[in-house]
């Protein structure tokens, strides 16, 4: 039976087309994924389908009933359930009233605090799954929340569940125990709808796929029928995957030098003890799931945190006690994670936005005056050089599209050609065209003598680029490993708290068992 | 002159003082529960004094007054939701200037309605009379607190006990905190932030006229430019430094007040009158960093700018 | 792509009035516009001819004695705003310039009636004091802030009822005994900052002569004091300073985006504590020439009654933080105060109507009301003829609920 159909969706914004007659059907008991580069326009489709954003054209067909979507509460009654990439739960409610919230139990106005609980609790022992429902959720782990979020669409008796990139915050293991839930879930003759951007994980849950480019829906296959590469070439477009770049020849003297680093945040350990060093013309990688203290650590090399313990030297000299300003001074540069909130000033034009940094020392500070003509050359300069997108200096940088922003980070920060980069997350959020051009700059900066730390959640990310390979949990380094000897499957086990050697076995095992380790 | 600390008549004080800014503050209380930073009391509150006088003078009855002063705070209420939830302004600017507006307004039709400049008092106008209890208004320290209330005092405690109870009940209270922590993740269960958003900004507006009210019709019953004089601001404090919740509120607002009623009962023993209008606001300025001191001690988070 | 400099796009005349257009149709002048509106519905409600007032209002503020007394009024006015921008620019939300102006203005009365008469050096001297004082208690909020925690928009507003409580108080200390009135004494007569051009000089006798006594120009220069100078060097200094210093170019950054400033070297906490003491101490010079130059001692409560460390507030948002704009803004409300009083003698309408306007001017402006329409389009062609290219504009992220309701501290 089929239990979704789309047919025609169109929406268009001012300035993009963002899903251009899409059609789409999904069957009852079907795990169905919607693949795509970002900006292909899945975004857009979920909100669609969510009620958030109403389509210009098309019709939403739901088990064979036309509706209209005004709100989500619309959606939510029409049997769909949506579990967010970030989750959206309340995280100081108890589990069981994130899951009854909007729909809770009880008479008269007053919430029936005991027969939540025990709905709760009667649901999760249903689909096997296990959380704590009378705990508050904000310092429960991300699996958790998870099973919170998919808990909640079936409270509301969802029979499509769409899932938004919901590997994106967990290790390959856990990615694996998702799968399985969503497996028992359709085997219950729910329908679910994966979005994601990851091949493999379409091939190893998914039933059928249908992908998103531009808009546009190029191809509607099924997975067993087809192959990764087939489904790449419908993405992008072209055959090509992102190249992998190691670094050439032997690396330099260290520039960064972390020694037993440990940071307190909020009474907890963020980071725990940890020791890397990255050398000139070295990439180092630093894999992990989010919130595992890679922030946490980005933030006490840029001199943002106290340490509780351990050293921190910048080309060669101790910059522990060191703020920000100073260690930038020895050569510090960075990449924050987020562009919006620490990478721009979305409201300041290019010029400003360019010459931060820069505006101390000539020639842009002369006998302690600015200088405003070379500031805007020096804008211009390094828009042409890294090749931004924007009408002219004077634009500001916030209505820039997502990769021509991060464009413009990246120009500021390797502009300076310093010795050291801390790149957390660089393309995030960016389309390929701009991650293929940052990739780039990374490579030849390193190329150039330099030396990156690269802290990254894309796992290809950090095995396309990196020299050496750090695994980051719960604040520690598992291991510090060469490029060559990492495997996603390895690093996956490490990421999940396996001690290196324990990883190992497992993953030669595993290798021995027969079966190519994913 | 210690025994004025613990004097029944400062005690009395001390509830006259109380009332309005508890009134006042559990409308804060609710926008800071809700996820607005209502910077709009000082204005409610002087718009709900203004309506209240006036209208008791120009109908001749205190409750029609009242009313009147609920309108007034509503309206100014109103235009803070407009802007902030539906135009989206920055919460602080259009704050400000909804106050300076009240402020501008109350004295043009001040002048513009009685002639008068400064301030209004007519003799003869209908006031809120304190209610005397028979019995439990005899209980020697006790009533001479209760006996300071008027009808706008019960209110007052009324709304203390109900807004705990909606806050940690009901399903409306659950769903107004769930906006205030995570508007977004409200929505995405159909709850519209907006609509809970602008209801407790309306509740805040209903709440400071009633403040408003019991400035100009209960301690005394006149009207003067400006006569919230910065108790709006103190409210704003006290929401912040209760974070949100309804005793501790309470407790914050009972300090204020009780400093405010030994100030100026300290005034009859040569005080001067200056020590005594400051006061309150050196308290407050004390209680806000010794608090954030204390916490930022035990390290968590102080209170953050905002 | 060719590069278009800044400076090139300026002189180009299709893009100046384009801009002016833009200028037309933008937020500014369509909230002013809306205001007027709004309070000529007011006063047709009380059964005035709104056309009839607001003519009176322009004529009583921009002709004669009037005009003059706009530009007293604005010099004190755009004086505190400068002294505020310096704040708001660094996205300090410092409400505390009523307490630093005042805290100003009483340390330059008791260092002017501690001196002995010395003429120039003496009211530098009480200048300086002002500027101190303001200084000092400009900071306080900035340091409770950078070290604890509490924001300055609170404490630093909290303080203002402070001072005008112990001002209050040190001016009943210094009061004659005789006095009747809650006032210090006046300072001496070579303290006083003189007019720019004093009836009794030569100058001033010849200008007598040669122009009617009625005369703009010649009520002028009589009627204005070196304050006037004074405040034209401020906003000239602080262009530069916001243009041309390291100190201003962060200060600016970190008004925009602190999260950011911080991350790129700029020390938050300092920037913080030296926009607040350059705010105050610029707050408390207005202080003390306000007191040498017009009122020559300090009456309780006479600073609080003329309004302008809230109007300056206005004014700083109305002149977007930009020195121009807060001259344009100081000079406009400036107008609309001397106006309303003139509107009280004729029309015996409450000068309250001043701030009525004000205050709107500003709410609409916060609701960035506009003409989308026009505004819209002409942005479309700028960008068109700027670029041959077509910017691609992705929405970033899920364009779902808004959380729209924006400060929650915490």
């Amino acid at each position: 039976m089929r239990a979704l159909e789309l047919s025609g969706i169109t929406k268009r914004y001012p300035k993009v087309v963002a899903n251009d007659g899409i059609s789409l059907a999904v069957e009852q008991g079907e795990i169905h994924a919607l693949i795509g580069e970002n900006g292909a326009g899945k975004s857009t489709l979920v909100s669609i389908l969510y009620g958030f954003v109403q389509p210009d054209e098309g019709t939403i067909v739901v088990g064979g009933q036309r509706r209209d979507f005004k709100n989500p509460t619309d959606a939510i009654a029409a049997g769909l359930g949506m579990v967010f990439q970030n989750f959206n739960l309340f995280p100081e409610l108890t589990v069981a009233e994130n899951v009854v919230f909007g729909a809770e139990p009880g008479r008269a106005g007053l919430v029936d605090r005991r027969a939540a609980a025990a709905e709760v609790n009667a649901l999760a022992e249903r689909y096997g799954l296990q959380v704590p429902v009378g705990k508050r959720v904000e310092h429960l782990p991300v699996g958790v929340l998870q099973r919170v979020e998919i808990l909640k669409s079936l409270y509301r008796d969802a029979r499509i569940l769409i899932l938004d990139e919901p590997t994106g915050v967990l290790t390959p293991q856990e990615s694996e125990a998702l799968f399985a839930v969503m497996r028992s879930l359709a085997d219950a003759g729910k329908s679910i709808i994966f979005i994601t951007h990851k091949l493999d994980e379409v091939m190893a849950v998914a039933d059928r796929v249908t992908v998103l480019r531009d808009g546009r829906v190029t191809a509607s296959l099924v997975t067993a029928e087809t192959s990764p590469r087939e489904i790449s070439r419908h993405m992008t477009g072209r055959d090509v995957e992102l190249s992998q770049r190691l670094g050439r020849g032997e690396p330099g003297e260290p520039v960064l030098e972390v020694e037993g680093v440990t940071v307190e945040l909020d009474g907890r350990t963020a980071v725990d003890d940890v020791t890397l060093a990255v050398r000139r013309g070295e990439i180092v990688g630093v894999a992990g799931v989010a919130g595992n203290g890679q922030d946490a650590l980005a933030a006490a090399i840029g001199g943002h945190h106290a340490l509780r313990a351990g050293r921190i030297r910048i080309a060669g000299t101790d910059a522990t006690g060191l703020d920000n300003r100073r260690r930038r001074d020895l050569g510090f540069t960075h990449i924050p994670e987020d562009r919006h909130v620490a990478g721009s000033a979305p409201l300041g034009d290019a010029v400003l936005n360019l010459a931060v940094g820069y505006h101390r020392s000539a020639p842009l500070r002369v006998r302690g005056l600015l200088q405003p003509k070379r500031m805007v050359e020096h804008a211009e300069r390094l828009i042409r050089r890294f090749g931004v997108k924007i009408a002219g200096p004077a634009v500001a940088v916030g209505t820039l599209s997502g990769g021509n922003l991060q464009k413009i980070v990246v120009a500021r920060e390797l502009g300076h050609d310093a010795p050291l980069l801390v790149a957390e997350q660089p393309t995030r959020g960016v389309d390929i065209g701009a991650i293929e051009s940052i990739h780039g700059e990374l490579d030849e900066y390193r190329a150039r003598g330099g030396a990156v730390l690269l802290i990254s959640s894309e796992l290809s990310e950090v095995l396309n680029l990196s020299d050496r390979i750090a695994v980051m949990f719960e604040g520690r380094v598992m291991a510090v490993i060469p490029a060559a000897e990492a495997t996603a499957s390895l690093l996956g086990l490490m990421m999940a708290g396996v001690p290196y050697e324990t990883a190992l076995a497992e993953e030669a095992a595993s290798a021995a068992e027969g079966g190519t380790a994913r | 002159m210690l025994e004025i600390l613990i004097a029944p008549e400062t005690f009395a004080a001390l509830v006259r003082s109380l009332v309005p800014l508890l009134l006042l503050g559990l409308g804060g209380l609710i926008c800071h529960r809700v996820g607005v930073f209502n910077v709009s009391l000082e204005g409610i509150m002087l718009a709900g004094a203004f309506g209240g006088l006036a209208g008791s003078v120009l109908t001749g009855s205190a409750i029609a007054g009242t009313a009147i002063a609920i309108v007034s705070g509503v309206i100014v209420a109103s235009s803070l939701s407009f802007g902030g939830i539906v135009r989206g302004a920055d919460p602080i600017v259009i704050g400000i200037s909804v106050n300076l507006l009240v402020v501008g307004l109350t004295s043009f039709l001040l002048f513009a309605i009685f002639g008068v400049r400064g301030s209004l008092q007519q003799p003869g106008t209908d006031g809120l009379d304190a209610i005397r209890l028979p019995g439990l208004g005899e209980v020697p320290w006790l009533g001479s607190m209760l006996n300071s209330l008027t009808a706008l005092g019960y209110v007052a405690i009324l709304a203390t006990v109900a807004m705990q109870l909606y806050l940690s009940r009901t399903r409306s209270g659950l769903r107004l905190r769930g906006v205030g922590m995570r508007p977004g993740a409200a929505a995405t269960l159909g709850i519209s932030p907006s609509r809970y958003q602008t209801a407790a900004v309306l509740v805040s507006g209903v709440l400071g006229g009633l403040a408003g009210a019991q400035l100009s019709l209960g301690n005394v019953v006149l009207f003067t430019e400006n006569m919230s004089a910065g108790r709006g601001w103190i409210v704003v404090v006290a929401v912040l430094l209760a974070n949100g919740r309804v005793l501790p509120l309470v407790g914050v607002l009972a300090l204020f007040a009780y400093v405010d009623a030994v100030g100026i009962r300290l005034q009859s023993f040569g005080l001067p009158v200056q020590f005594a209008d400051a006061a309150p606001y050196i308290v407050t300025l004390i209680a806000l960093v010794a608090i954030a001191a204390l916490r930022r001690r035990r390290g968590g988070i102080a209170v953050a700018a905002a | 792509m060719t590069a278009v400099t800044t400076a090139g796009r300026r002189r180009d005349p299709a893009v100046l009035a384009r801009r002016l257009l833009a200028a037309l149709t933008g937020t500014v002048t369509v909230s002013i516009l809306a205001a007027l509106v709004a309070v000529g519905v007011l006063l047709v409600a009380i059964g005035q001819n709104p056309f009839a007032v607001y003519g009176a209002l322009v004529e009583g503020s921009l002709t004669g004695r009037g005009l003059v007394t706009t530009l007293q009024r604005s010099v004190p006015l755009v004086g505190l705003s400068i002294a505020l921008i310096y704040s708001f620019r660094a996205g300090v939300f410092n409400l505390g310039g009523q307490g630093q102006f005042l805290v100003g203005g009483l340390a330059s009365v008791v260092t002017a009636l501690a001196l002995p008469g010395t003429g120039i050096a003496g009211i530098v001297v009480a200048c300086a004091a002002g500027v101190a004082a303001g200084a000092a208690w400009g900071v306080v909020p900035g340091v409770i802030q950078v070290t604890l925690g509490p924001p300055v928009l609170v404490t630093s507003l909290l303080l203002n009822y402070i001072g005008i409580a112990g001002v209050s108080y040190i001016i009943s200390l210094l009061k004659p005994p005789a006095s009747s009135e809650q006032a210090t004494p006046t300072i001496a007569e070579d303290l006083k900052i003189g007019a720019l051009v004093p009836a009794q000089s030569d100058l001033g006798a010849a200008m007598g002569q040669a122009l009617e006594r009625n005369d703009v120009l010649l009520l002028a220069v009589r009627g204005l004091n070196w304050s006037f100078v004074v405040v034209i060097l401020l906003v000239i200094a602080t262009i530069l300073f916001n243009r041309r210093t390291a100190t201003g170019f962060e200060a600016g950054v970190t008004g925009l985006n602190g999260a950011f400033a911080r991350n790129v070297g700029i020390r938050g906490g300092r920037i913080v504590l030296t926009s607040l003491a350059i705010s105050g101490g610029l707050a408390g010079l207005i202080g003390a020439l306000v007191v040498l130059g017009t009122n020559y001692r300090l009456l309780d409560g006479q600073f609080e009654a003329t309004g302008y460390a809230m109007t300056a507030i206005l004014v700083v948002l109305l002149g977007r933080s930009s020195p121009l704009g807060a001259v344009l803004a100081g000079f406009f409300f400036s107008m609309l105060q001397v106006g309303g009083e003139e509107l009280n003698r004729t029309f015996a309408l409450s000068p309250a109507i001043a701030s009525i306007i004000q205050a709107l001017v500003i709410f609409f402006v916060v609701l960035r009301l506009g003409i989308p329409f026009v505004t819209q389009r002409l942005r479309k062609r700028a960008e068109a003829a700027a670029t041959g290219e077509r910017i691609e504009e992705v929405p970033d992220a899920v364009p779902g609920p808004r959380d729209n309701s924006t400060v929650k501290e915490g």
